[in-house]
């Protein structure tokens, strides 16, 4: 068990890496799929590795599976078929940091969670791997602030939905499943909104350009 | 869980029924149906307020504190509702049909009933992460670009920050395995995990209420929300994630806890008045207002005993009187179609009720001596002297003082100058509803002794 | 008979090497539903150009003459320490480890430069400044994955790695080893020049190595070229016999008929990944010039990622 979260858990830092390096949104949105897939086959194996056999836990994979890996991609994409003529070509075109750069700061991120994780938690929790969903929240966190497209930081928000996942799952004995269910259910409603505002922004900024974000600071 | 338990979760159904009703097609029904609903609810948290007894159980969990917030959202509800029948139709550019305003101004109002009434932190957390869902597409009813920025920014930086609570919300089950609030309350961990997701909890559901670190979200969006909404957020959704702060705070009193709580807090209200010197939106204005009253609330409720008293007595009368205050803003929008200060001049000569219910609210908000404001932040002063001595004390009035002047100078400034220069215009429709709000906040002073025994569980030391 | 296995291996890489490329470009051409060269056309090619003449710029010293040859021969003496063919040291292997081999590579390519610089040719000073960009990003990840490696065996040896990692199967499988193992790959693409990161076309705006050599003529390019096959013939059994398969490879007991044997298998371990090569080639768009960089940036994540699985999970 211990291996299997390993290899996931490193699995999905180097999904949201390859998120990092990548543009197109529709690509973006596939990756975070892919990345779906390894939390709720971890879900799964962490209901096998219950000697009680909890069932709850196959059945919030199965909802994790169902509502984050497919139904959230399809509203996204759907979202962007209706924005866009050429929803693949659809790409950050104006980043807050080159990617080559924001791939070594995601390093340095990762870094960071583990020794933040290493020099607080691990002594009273004594799992050693626990500081990889650390990693992938603080990954997830550049991944909002470092793009501007709204699409890509509502990906990094999912992402970071992801990691708590993991973290509840592993390092402590999961959630209780009204709570997780809740969750998903508040992310399934807030993609749905989110999708519909950026839909209005980003229809708002081609037709008049970058909104005038005067009347928002300070 | 009884049957007849279920009567605590009366508004909640109550606000429910009123949005699912709301989808009937009919002309004007989704408007009588949402006051409909918004009277019931009121009526039942008066219920519960004034002949229910506290009640523990696996799912709720409404004591004293609780009761008191249900009842101040309610109210603030109900005048939301009648100021939205009369404002609405100057929203020249609505992203949506009335029918999906009203409907989601009721789920909004069922999620925050739902949050205060849980005894579960996790649900307490899907409660509010459900009001960023159903209150992101309010914030948006006008479609504007700054507007609409406003709303992303709104979800995106609210849901991040809530993410951090519901990491917390793993830490505090993980090293407790519970999250029932009043098991909780009897016994809880004393370790280092739990107290990093008691720390975690309170920054993260501070970005909810504006607490200092993640406040950034806070005056865009009620810079640029309509007046109602502005008005429901600033009075009770900030309340409602303080509640769960008052929460997390009252399960594990330790010292770091307390002192973080009380830094922030300081924080909060030290960054809101500077930042209040320099704003030339009058909506923006108020929206740092209500952080700074936040940042009192939170010191109240970091302290404890009269401190959390003071901070009851500051949310309901805040909420109250801050929802006035942005209905008057609302008023101001709709005549002079601009929210920057120096465009409205001569207030008092082209809508002098208007003009004068914005002067009393910006007094009451700020704290000036009759409002029941000052009444809390003096007993949360006395307590923070008590604790902490004058030093601290003075330092936040300090900063209250600053923002007592910089707002009451520039609300006196559209007020006052300009003279005659526009002609006396006639009153809004709904100028009675702040102007009920603003009264009722000030009479709310003479339940400040029924305030101190549904809290009295709290107060004895 | 240690120098024997030697001169064999010697023999091995210097003879088979340009049947790789070989089989690369014809493999591509067949792909796209073309005829495709011969198989052994680097062989017709090299052959071609030591019978015509040299051609010297009047402006060049005579590092631009020597540098084809001095690199052909680090390549040579590269080719008899590193594990090839056998999974024990020969002769010369003690001269030099993994490190040591990592500078000598990095030795002839500076060489290179030095020689295509001198050629005083506008081209080849496009081509060394890109090249020398990449390779001075590039150089840092094959250290740091090497230095993985040392950490992987405790030595910097690449016949122990080899042993190390094919009689332990949880050092097969661990992250740390997959984690090298891609980035290393990545690296090969860039040092074998395969496409993400170049084309092989004389397209100005994406030459890189292939502008290096553009002054040189007859036997000096014929050499220049032969040892490029040599690298890459390199290259890519290293990352066979020691990240990717690390079975299989002859023994000392197995003695000269297992030494073939093992040719044998290499040759076909060789095509496999000529083939997956290929499919890249065929299947990838370049990068721009200056996203090469992020491709870089990514390796050196996989490879620090490596280091990082072996401190968080630390078997």
């Amino acid at each position: 068990m211990n291996y299997i979260f390993e290899i996931i858990g490193f699995v999905l830092i180097v999904l949201t890496l390859l998120m990092q390096w990548e543009v197109y949104v529709t690509n973006i949105i596939l990756l975070f799929s892919i990345s779906t897939v390894f939390v709720s086959t971890f879900l799964v194996f962490l209901g096998f590795s219950r000697p009680e056999g909890n069932y709850l836990l196959f059945v919030l994979a199965g909802l994790t599976l169902t509502i984050r890996g497919i139904v959230i991609p399809i509203i996204m994409n759907k979202a962007l078929h209706r924005l866009y003529d050429k929803p693949w070509r659809v790409r950050e075109d104006k980043p807050m940091m080159g990617v080559g750069g924001s791939i070594l700061v995601s390093l340095v991120l990762i870094v960071l969670g583990y020794f933040i994780y290493q020099n607080s938690l691990y002594e009273v929790l004594k799992i050693r791997s626990g500081a990889v969903p650390f990693a992938l929240f603080m990954q997830a966190s550049l991944l909002i602030i470092s793009r501007r497209h709204a699409y890509i930081q509502m990906i990094g928000f999912l992402v970071m939905e992801n990691a708590v996942v993991m973290l509840s799952g592993w390092v402590f004995s999961g959630l209780p499943f009204v709570v997780e269910a809740g969750a998903i259910l508040d992310l399934l409603g807030l993609v749905v909104v989110s999708s519909l505002i950026i839909r209005v922004r980003e229809q708002t900024i081609m037709e008049e350009g970058e909104s005038y974000e005067s009347e928002l600071r300070g | 869980m009884n049957t007849t338990d279920l009567i605590y979760l009366l508004p909640i159904g109550c606000s429910v029924g009123g949005a699912i009703l709301c989808l009937i097609p009919i002309p004007w029904f989704e408007r009588v149906v949402s006051l409909i609903a918004s009277i019931a609810a009121f009526l039942s948290a008066i219920y519960i307020l004034a002949f229910l007894p506290d009640i523990t159980n696996s799912y709720l969990y409404v004591d004293g504190l609780s009761k008191l917030v249900l009842f101040t959202i309610a109210l603030v509800n109900i005048s939301t509702v009648l100021y939205s029948l009369a404002y609405l139709k100057h929203i020249k550019n609505p992203l949506f049909k009335t029918r999906l305003y009203y409907l989601l101004l009721n789920v909004f109002a069922s999620t925050m009933f739902f949050s205060v009434s849980m005894d579960n932190i996790g649900l307490i957390w899907v409660g509010i992460e459900a009001t960023t869902v159903s209150s992101a597409l309010l914030v948006a009813t006008e479609n504007n670009n700054a507007t609409i920025e406003s709303a992303w920014r709104y979800v995106i930086i609210v849901s991040t920050g809530l993410v951090i609570s519901l990491i917390a919300t793993t830490f505090i089950y993980g090293s407790s395995g519970t999250l029932s609030i009043s098991q909780l309350m009897v016994y809880h961990p004393v370790n280092r995990v739990f107290l990093i997701g008691i720390l975690l909890a309170i920054i993260g559901f501070g970005t909810k209420a504006g607490i200092f670190p993640m406040h950034t979200w806070l005056p865009d969006v009620h810079g640029k929300a309509p007046a109602p909404v502005s008005a429901i957020f600033s009075g009770v959704l900030l309340p409602v994630a303080l509640y769960a702060m008052a929460r997390v705070i009252q399960i594990y009193p330790s010292p770091v806890v307390k002192s973080f709580a009380l830094i922030l807090g300081i924080l909060t209200v030290v960054v809101a008045s500077l930042m209040m010197t320099v704003q030339e939106n009058y909506k923006r204005m108020f929206a740092y207002s209500s952080m700074e009253n936040m940042g009192m609330i939170l010191i109240g409720f970091s302290l404890g005993q009269g401190g959390l008293l003071g901070a009851v007595i500051i949310i309901i009368a805040h909420g109250l009187a801050k929802s006035a205050v942005f209905f008057f803003t609302g008023n101001i929008l709709s005549t002079y179609n601009s929210t920057t200060m120096s465009d409205v001049k001569g207030l008092l000569g082209r809508l002098p009720r208007t003009a004068g219910g914005l002067f009393m609210g910006a007094m009451a908000v700020t704290g000036a001596p009759p409002f029941p404001i000052f009444i809390g932040e003096l007993f949360i002063f006395a307590e923070l002297i008590r604790q902490y001595g004058w030093g601290v004390a003075a330092f936040v009035m300090l900063f209250l003082a600053i923002a007592f002047i910089s707002l009451n100078f520039k609300v006196g400034k559209m007020i006052f100058t300009g003279g005659k220069l526009y002609p006396k215009e006639k009153n809004h429709k709904a100028t009675w509803v702040p102007i009920v709000n603003l009264s009722l906040s000030l009479l709310s002073l003479f339940f400040i002794p029924y305030f101190e025994q549904f809290l009295h569980k709290f107060l004895i030391p | 008979m240690s120098v024997l296995y030697s001169l064999l291996e010697l023999l091995y890489v210097l003879l088979l090497s340009p049947l790789f490329v070989g089989i690369l470009n014809a493999i591509e051409e067949r792909l796209e539903s073309k005829q495709g060269p011969s198989i052994f056309q680097p062989y017709f090619d090299l052959i071609k150009l030591f019978h015509k003449e040299v051609l010297v710029s009047q402006v060049s010293s005579p590092i631009y003459r020597l540098g084809p040859y001095v690199v052909f021969t680090f390549y040579l003496f590269l080719s008899i320490i590193l594990p090839i063919i056998t999974a024990f040291p020969l002769a010369f292997a003690p001269s030099a480890d993994f490190i040591g081999g990592g500078l000598f590579f990095g030795a002839a390519a500076a060489i290179k430069k030095f020689s295509a610089i001198d050629s005083r040719s506008n081209y080849a000073h496009l081509g060394t400044s890109r090249a020398a960009s990449i390779g001075a990003l590039s150089e840092p990840i094959t250290m740091l994955i090497f230095i993985m490696l040392g950490v992987l065996s405790n030595t910097n040896n690449p016949f122990v790695i080899n042993q190390v990692l094919r009689s332990s199967t949880e050092w097969y499988f661990s992250l740390l080893h997959g984690f090298v193992t891609i980035a290393f790959f990545l690296v090969l693409i860039i040092e074998t020049g395969q496409l993400p990161i170049e084309s092989h076309s004389n397209a100005e705006l994406g030459m890189i190595d292939e502008t290096i050599p553009f002054e040189y003529s007859g036997p000096d390019l014929a050499m220049y070229k032969w040892g490029s096959y040599m690298k890459k013939f390199i290259l890519m059994s290293v990352f066979l016999n020691v990240y990717l398969i690390p079975f299989g490879v002859a023994n000392e007991q197995d003695g000269i008929i297992g030494i073939i044997i093992y040719m044998g298998i290499h040759l076909l371990k060789l095509t496999g990944l000529v083939v997956v090569f290929a499919l890249i080639n065929t299947s990838v768009s370049k990068f721009r010039l200056y996203k090469n960089f992020d491709f870089l940036a990514v390796a050196f994540a996989l490879a620090f990622l490596a280091s990082l699985a072996y401190y968080i999970v630390r078997y």
